[in-house]
């Protein structure tokens, strides 16, 4: 039984012609790259169109992919970066007052939140509604741990952040979390 | 730094991102709509191939349809060719085995020009080509013809009758047949018969003198009537020569044409005394005419004459 071939070799066979072998890449990438850019953009049209953006510059780039780097994070980072582009033009970056007013009711006592049982429908909503309301790199580093199954160091490698950074942005994005469940 | 916050992360962190990452794979999966599959496959296929990779399929749709289409042309082409090859002028003749249904194209017809009536024209080169068909031997024809040609001016309407008879009579002659005994002599014609022709000729020459000398004052005497006085004794002699020698269509033919012309200056002479109001010598004329040529038609205007 023959495994599969690796994302890497597919990436490396189509920089040579190989169009098949982009077939099966782009089949194993295509849902996760689309919900990330979706949630990211929280807009259908937005998230179509940086889609075929983000597999066009892949395309144009096949012949400088350089198999050293997992070819989810490199196809990630070429997202990420049209998203943080979009969300500079479209939406200002939360202030820090903002950001400090959020850590300080995470940190709040667990005595002072009470806990409530929701049910799972209402557990979705508030994720879903969570996600919306989050900064954009909170909620890119989340995305990326819960929809790409990335690490601190992939995230800190995909967003150009340092690996304490992203771990800080993963804190604040389960704070928000939280907070929307006991709302 | 909250535990609560480290625990979370930690979950998070952990294998299938704990119960938050569980959760969130309960959210709704959408995957991109099959337009940007489509897209982004055939942008990766020209960027290989230099074109779009569509259905394979419409290539071949498409080659087959180029032959059909440059075979539909080169038959058409060849088709107009062998058209105009058969509708080109044939400069050979057609060949037996041409389509006779078939006209040649380029043949110009022309058709008969149909008139209500012949012209004056084609009534002479009727009467003409008549003559000629029956045309006697050279040396009758050149003599009867300065008499054709005399006479065919001078034929007036009374007279056409007359003349008319006098061609079957010549016609007649042609073939050999004996139309009068008066107008012509066959070889075995008798001595008696041909003393009362004698004796007719004769009388036809006294007859022309007498007359003569009244037309001389009239200035319609015809040329006719002259020629006849100056070719009586030449005809006289013709006569009597045909009458010991069979009959040749030269001889007859112009005794025939000698003959029409001399009735029709007779006829000609009888007005003209009528005319005059010497109607006693007009009747003795025409007595004398009618004994001559017993088959004459008189035309209308000398018949109350006769009675």
């Amino acid at each position: 039984m023959t495994a599969e071939p690796t994302d890497e070799a597919l990436m490396l066979a189509y920089a040579h012609g190989d169009v098949i072998a982009f077939e099966q890449l782009y089949k194993r990438h295509r849902g996760t790259l689309y919900r990330f850019l979706l949630r990211s953009l929280k807009q259908r049209a937005d998230a179509d169109e940086l889609f075929q953006e983000t597999w066009s510059r892949a395309i144009s780039a096949r012949e400088r992919y350089r198999p050293d780097a997992k070819f989810t994070t490199w196809l990630l980072q070429i997202a990420h970066n049209l998203v943080i582009d979009r969300f500079r033009r479209s939406r200002p970056m939360a202030s820090a007052d903002e950001t400090d007013a959020v850590f300080r009711e995470l940190d709040a006592p667990e005595s002072e939140q009470p806990e409530r049982v929701l049910s799972e429908f209402e557990q979705r909503r508030k994720l879903q509604l969570a996600l919306e309301e989050m900064p954009e790199e909170q909620r890119v580093a989340f995305l990326l741990r819960v929809e790409n199954g990335m690490g601190l160091e992939e995230i800190g490698d995909i967003t150009g952040a340092g690996r304490e950074t992203v771990k800080s942005r993963l804190r604040y994005a389960l704070a928000r979390i939280r907070t929307r469940f006991e709302s | 730094m909250s535990t609560r916050n480290d625990r979370d992360l930690d979950d998070l962190l952990g294998e299938d991102s704990g119960r938050v990452g569980a959760l969130y794979r309960k959210l709704s999966r959408s995957d991109p709509p099959r337009r940007l599959d489509r897209n982004v496959i055939a942008e990766a296929s020209r960027a290989v191939h230099g074109r779009p990779r569509g259905p394979r399929w419409l290539l071949g749709v498409g080659a087959a349809a180029g032959v059909l289409l440059a075979a539909g042309i080169a038959w058409r082409v060849n088709h107009d060719m062998n058209q105009q090859r058969e509708a080109a002028p044939m400069s050979v003749p057609a060949s037996p085995a041409a389509n006779v249904d078939a006209p040649a194209p380029n043949v110009i017809r022309v058709e008969p020009r149909e008139s209500a009536e012949p012209t004056p024209m084609q009534q002479d080169e009727a009467k003409f080509s008549e003559r000629a068909d029956a045309k006697p031997e050279r040396n009758s024809a050149t003599v009867a013809k300065p008499h054709q040609e005399a006479a065919a001016p001078r034929v007036t309407p009374g007279a056409a009758p007359i003349l008319r008879k006098a061609e079957q009579a010549k016609q007649k002659l042609d073939r050999g047949f004996v139309a009068d005994p008066a107008e012509t002599q066959s070889a075995s014609a008798t001595e008696d018969d041909n003393a009362k022709l004698r004796e007719r000729r004769r009388d036809a020459p006294a007859a022309t003198p007498q007359t003569a000398a009244p037309m001389r004052d009239n200035e319609a005497e015809s040329s006719a009537a002259a020629q006849l006085r100056a070719d009586e004794p030449s005809a006289s002699a013709a006569d009597s020569a045909s009458m010991t020698e069979p009959v040749g269509a030269g001889r007859a033919a112009a005794k025939t044409m000698t003959t029409l012309d001399a009735v029709a200056a007779e006829i000609e002479r009888i007005r003209q005394l009528l005319g005059n109001g010497r109607r006693d010598e007009a009747r003795a004329a025409l007595h004398r005419l009618r004994e001559q040529n017993p088959d004459l038609v008189l035309p209308d205007d000398l018949r109350d004459l006769a009675r």
